[in-house]
Parts: C-alpha cells; sequence; structure tokens
C-alpha cells in the first residue's frame, strides 16, 4: 500500500542472481528515508549497478521484496514497473545519457512522453514543457545564449552531465538515482557536480541515491553506505559494467 | 503513454541522425522499386501501344510464314516479310463478296533509316487505331502522283521534312544504303498528325511510286514530266506483288470462311489472320520473358530490404546505450521492439515512394527516347493501383524482415537493463 509516510526505498532479504544462478546481490535490510540523499559506496563489481536496476524494477530479485515508495515494486508487472519508473525515478548515469538524435530540449522532455504524472508536474511550473526544459536548463548553467543550439554530441562531459540532470529532475520525480555520473571528470568538475544535483534535488523534494566507487564524495551526503558491508553476495561472481 | 507518437518522432529523428546510412538504404531500396515498377509500366505500355497500333481490322494476308511473323512485318514494321502476295492473288481477294475494303501494303525500302510504304487511297481512307481513330493530315494531303508521298509525324519532324519538300528513297533497309535511285525524287504532299504508333515513322507512296523506284521507269521521257497521276501509269507501273494487306469485311461473321478461302488458297501459299488472335499468341510467347524480368525485379527489391535489414543489425550494437537511456525513462522493451520496427517502416514507406516519384520522372524524361526508338508512347500518368501496391507491399515486407533486429534489441534491452554488458 502506497502510504506517504511509507519510506523512499526498503529492501527486505533481497538476493538476486543471473541467468548462472551466482547470487550478485545479497542484502538483508536496506531502508532510504524520503527526502534522505544517499551515497553508495563500492569497487565496480561490487553489484551496485545491479541494485539500481533491482530498485528501478528493470530487474526483480529472485527472493524478497522491493519497496519503492510504498509500492512493492517486486511484485508488479514488468508494464507496471516500466510505468512505475516512468512516473517515479530519474536517472543520471556515467556517461552517454543523452540521446545523439535529439536536441537539449527534446533530451530533457522525453521522460514527460512516458509519464503523464511528470508531464502534468512540468506543466505546473512552466506555460510548455518545452519552457520547463529550458528553465532547467537555465538554472544548471547551460542557458540558449551559452549553448547558441548546438548539438548534444558537440557538448562537454561536464554539460552533458548537467543536461543529464535536467532530464532526471523535469516533472520532480519523487526519487533520482545516480550511478557513477562524475567518473569522467575531474576531481574539482566533480565536487562542483555532485554539489548542483544535490541542491536541484533538495529543491524538487526528491530522494536521491547516489552509487559511486569514489568514498571521497561520500562527504556531501547524508549518509554513505558501502556495497561491501551490505551485500552478503561474493564480489568475485559479479558481472558489473566497469 | 502515447507511445506511437513518440515512436514515430524517435523513430524519424533517429534516422536523421543517421543520414547517410539511411539516405543509402533509401536510395537502393528506392532504386529496386524503380525497377519493379519501370518494368511493369513499360510492359503494360508496351502492350497497349500494340494494341493501339491496329484497330478496325478484320483480316492480315500475306505469303503463308508464322502469323506473329505476319502480324510483326505487316502492321508493327519489325522484320521481314519471307515472300509476297502475287497482284492477281490480291485482286481476285478484293474481288470478293465479303471484302469491304482492302489496304495493300508494300515493303522492302526506306529513307534515311525510316521504312517506306507503298500502298493506296484506301489507307487513309480505312486503317485505324487506337479504338477506331481515322489518320488524318495534320499538313498537306493524299498522293496523288507516282512520285508523291505522306510523311508520318516523326519522319516529319526528325528529319525536319515539310509539304512540298523532295526526298530521295533507296532500296533496302537500314540508315545506309548500298544503292541510291537518285533518279526519282520524291515531293512531299502531306503529313500525318501524331498517332503514337508506327505510321509515325513510316513513309507512304503509292505502289505505282514503289514500282517506279525498282523499275527503270524513271528514266523514261514520262517520269521527267513534273505531274504524273498515278491512274495514268496504272498499267505501265502495274506491281508484280504486294507484301501483305489488311482487309475489312463486310461482317464479322464471315471472317472464318474468308480466312479458310484464302489458308486453304491453291495458287500461291497464303496465310490470314486475325490481328486481335494474333497479338495474343505474342503476349504468350513474350508473358515467359515478361514473368522472368519482373520476377527479377521482385528479387532486386528483396536484396534491396535485406540490405535495410543488414544496416538495421549492424546499428544495434552502437545503439544499445541509446536503449538502456530510453528504458531508464520508463520505455518498455516493448518500445525498443517499435522503435526499430518504426524505423524500417519509415525507412520502407520513403524509399518506395521515392522510387514511384523516380520511375515516373524517369518515364517522362525517356518518353522522347522510347517514342523515337521504339515507336511507342510512354504514357507517365499518376501512379496507379500497381504502384500504390509495390508501395504498402515493400512498407509491409520491411515490417516483417525488421521483426529480426526489432527482436534482438528487444532481447539485448531485456538483458541490458541499465547498464550495456559487453
Amino acid at each position: 500500500m502506497a502510504t506517504p509516510d511509507s519510506p523512499a526505498i526498503r529492501l527486505a532479504r533481497i538476493e538476486f542472481a543471473y541467468g548462472d544462478g551466482v547470487p550478485v546481490v545479497d542484502i538483508a535490510e536496506l531502508e532510504v528515508a524520503r527526502g534522505e540523499r544517499l551515497f553508495v559506496e563500492g569497487p565496480s563489481g561490487s553489484g551496485k549497478s545491479t541494485l539500481l536496476c533491482l530498485v528501478a524494477g528493470i530487474l526483480t530479485p529472485t527472493a524478497g521484496t522491493v519497496d519503492v515508495l510504498g509500492e512493492a515494486v517486486s511484485a508488479l508487472g514488468a508494464a507496471a514497473r516500466d510505468r512505475f519508473r516512468a512516473e517515479k525515478i530519474g536517472f543520471v548515469f556515467q556517461m552517454f545519457n543523452l540521446l545523439p538524435y535529439l536536441s537539449l530540449v527534446d533530451n530533457v522532455v522525453l521522460p514527460c512522453h512516458f509519464s503523464r504524472a511528470r508531464a502534468a508536474v512540468a506543466l505546473q511550473n512552466s506555460a510548455t514543457l518545452r519552457d520547463e526544459a529550458v528553465r532547467l536548463l537555465e538554472r544548471l548553467g547551460l542557458g540558449a545564449s551559452a549553448l547558441g543550439g548546438r548539438r548534444v554530441t558537440e557538448l562537454s562531459i561536464g554539460q552533458q552531465q548537467r543536461v543529464a540532470v535536467a532530464r532526471a529532475l523535469i516533472g520532480r520525480p519523487p526519487l533520482v538515482m545516480a550511478d557513477e555520473p562524475t567518473s569522467a571528470m575531474d576531481s574539482t568538475a566533480r565536487f562542483a557536480f555532485v554539489e548542483l544535483l544535490l541542491e536541484e534535488c533538495a529543491i524538487a523534494g526528491s530522494t536521491v541515491v547516489f552509487v559511486s566507487h569514489d568514498p571521497s564524495l561520500a562527504a556531501s551526503f547524508e549518509r554513505s553506505v558501502s556495497m561491501t558491508e551490505i551485500n552478503a553476495a561474493p564480489t568475485e561472481g559479479a558481472v558489473d559494467a566497469v | 503513454m502515447r507511445s506511437s507518437a513518440i515512436l514515430f518522432s524517435l523513430a524519424a529523428k533517429s534516422l536523421l541522425n543517421r543520414r547517410l546510412t539511411a539516405g543509402l538504404t533509401v536510395l537502393s531500396v528506392a532504386v529496386s522499386v524503380a525497377l519493379l515498377i519501370g518494368v511493369d509500366r513499360v510492359r503494360t505500355e508496351a502492350r497497349t501501344s500494340f494494341t493501339n497500333t491496329i484497330s478496325g481490322a478484320d483480316l492480315i494476308v500475306g505469303a503463308r510464314s508464322g502469323p506473329i511473323n505476319l502480324l510483326l512485318y505487316s502492321v508493327f514494321r519489325i522484320g521481314d516479310a519471307t515472300n509476297n502476295i502475287g497482284w492477281d492473288s490480291y485482286q481476285e481477294i478484293r474481288a470478293r463478296g465479303e471484302v469491304a475494303w482492302t489496304i495493300p501494303i508494300s515493303l522492302g525500302d526506306s529513307h534515311r533509316g525510316f521504312r517506306v510504304m507503298g500502298t493506296d487511297d484506301g489507307y487513309f481512307e480505312h486503317y485505324r487505331f487506337a479504338r477506331g481513330r481515322a489518320l488524318a493530315f495534320s499538313d498537306g494531303d493524299v498522293f496523288v502522283h507516282v512520285n508523291d508521298t505522306v510523311l508520318g509525324a516523326d519522319v516529319a519532324e526528325s528529319l525536319g521534312y515539310a509539304v512540298g519538300d523532295a526526298i530521295i528513297v533507296s532500296h533496302g533497309i537500314g540508315d545506309v544504303s548500298f544503292e541510291d535511285h537518285d533518279e526519282l525524287p520524291f515531293k512531299v504532299t502531306g503529313i500525318l498528325a501524331r498517332t503514337g504508333t508506327p505510321v509515325d515513322r513510316t513513309v507512304h507512296v503509292t505502289l505505282a511510286g514503289i514500282e517506279a523506284i525498282h523499275s527503270a521507269w524513271a528514266t523514261t521521257p514520262r517520269a521527267r514530266e513534273s505531274v504524273v497521276a498515278a491512274e495514268a501509269v496504272e498499267e505501265e507501273l502495274k506491281p508484280d506483288a504486294i507484301t501483305a494487306c489488311i482487309v475489312g469485311l463486310e461482317s464479322r461473321l464471315m471472317l472464318f470462311g474468308l480466312q479458310r478461302f484464302i489458308n486453304e488458297y491453291t495458287a500461291e501459299p497464303l496465310m490470314a489472320i486475325v490481328p486481335g488472335v494474333t497479338l495474343q499468341q505474342l503476349w504468350e510467347l513474350l508473358g515467359a520473358a515478361e514473368a522472368a524480368l519482373l520476377v527479377v525485379s521482385i528479387l532486386v527489391v528483396a536484396a534491396g530490404l535485406v540490405g535495410m535489414l543488414t544496416t538495421l543489425l549492424t546499428s544495434l550494437a552502437e545503439r544499445r546505450r541509446e536503449m538502456a537511456v530510453l528504458r531508464s525513462m520508463g520505455a518498455g522493451a516493448r518500445l525498443v521492439f517499435g522503435l526499430l520496427l518504426a524505423e524500417a517502416v519509415l525507412l520502407a514507406a520513403v524509399a518506395a515512394l521515392s522510387g514511384v516519384v523516380v520511375v515516373h520522372l524517369a518515364m517522362l524524361a525517356a518518353r522522347p527516347l522510347v517514342l523515337a526508338e521504339f515507336g511507342f508512347y510512354l504514357h507517365a500518368g499518376l501512379p496507379g493501383g500497381f504502384d500504390l501496391i509495390v508501395v504498402a507491399a515493400v512498407t509491409g515486407a520491411a515490417g516483417l524482415l525488421a521483426s529480426v533486429p526489432a527482436w534482438r534489441a528487444f532481447r539485448l534491452s531485456l538483458a541490458d537493463g541499465l547498464t550495456v554488458r559487453t
């Protein structure tokens, strides 16, 4: 049952194994409160990305339950999970976040095509979805004057990641998940980016789950957990992408 | 979710982004579609043109050979006669009660690549083409004198002749003749209006004129007179034989009776054919070649579509990341499937439609050439039913074929989730 005071994420005794049957993720318990900013640290292959997929409903656990915003995601059907993800979650990836054939604004607007709820929220702020995208991009320092209608592929990594943040935040999804979004940046840009992301998520009122192998970023977050501590599955069994 | 709208919008933008490969794919499919439609179009145009060449004739009579051969050389000026009809036999047929009119045809000479045909007034009076249209003069009038000539529209146009000009007819057929009958120049008395049939490419003279070309008559004093009526020298220049004749009957009920009479004619081996029936035989003969051509064109279209399939499949590897991003935004794996399908359908539809446009433009451009070389008129009209069927079939086939890469993308995106495994 979805209740407003239910935690943003609750994992209870979840296990996940790919086809070969070797468990990749085995977490006894993990709870993230609404509005919390959680940092999940762990080396590559520790099951971080698999964890994100489980929360996002891309994967379903082989055992245990995943509750997100009071909804038992692990019990939903595939189409319902897709819909749930579209409505509730914004993503920022490591790199190649943007579709090369769409303009900056079209990239940012895209989630609203998959979720009416997010489109409706976006339209509370601006007259059109495009206006809202432009507003978000400007807030993130990507004004039309600075970019002059450049193609997505012509942007620097830092700029691309900021566009990805704007896209994750359009329509204010209650949960934002970031998967190593700073791995291609130098350390100054890295901290500035994390600050910007957290600030914007705070304005949107979104819960943040930030996954990285870089423990130095943990200081910016309210709470930090280590994958190697919470995940009982053997790391060497993982086939996480590098 | 307005998923079908977003689907086609994404597919179109993605294709535009890859405009070089997409463009090449469109080009190859478009060319193959143009070929297929072109083959069909030329086939039907050629048939219409052949069918339109002769109308209202009940029988064609010639020396006994093959019916198709007789039809081809007498009406379409393709190939040559192997033998002639004796003048007396022709007179006997002409005098029969069933016969309403006859048109004699005497071939074998040429003028600068155009065939010369000896005939009489009956030709201008009785010859019909394109469902009963009669010959009309665009300038001048029927020949009267031995050395008068009436030109087809193409002859006059391509050689730049006008009424009153003098031309020289050579013996034999071809651009270059070994002997020119310089002695007897012919005077142009009339030019026929365009018919879209071999008539346009024919130089018409009197039967007496044909005789005059071949006899020593041209050197006689009478030929020096500027006006010699054909009738006046009828006895002097009476032909021994003609190549063929077209016969019109009083009643079509008498058709088979007369045909049998001619086919069983004992004085010399003659043959009478019914043009429509023989044309049908010709189609049956050509049918196999046409079918082969059509099959080849269909295979070329198939090859074009397989090329498209290859392009889509190879693009998948580099697009897995894109699919993962779409999935993260709540796109189902079904949308990924649909996206590839939509791309294929868009590519094929654009390609097929451009193929239709290209073939119609090409036919418009080729019209004068085809008319000059093959003597038939290409009607590059509006796209017809066959075009629509081809566009629909190509688009449908593309959708069907694309389900292979689409299914692969579907499986990959399910397996990849949000991170692309390599």
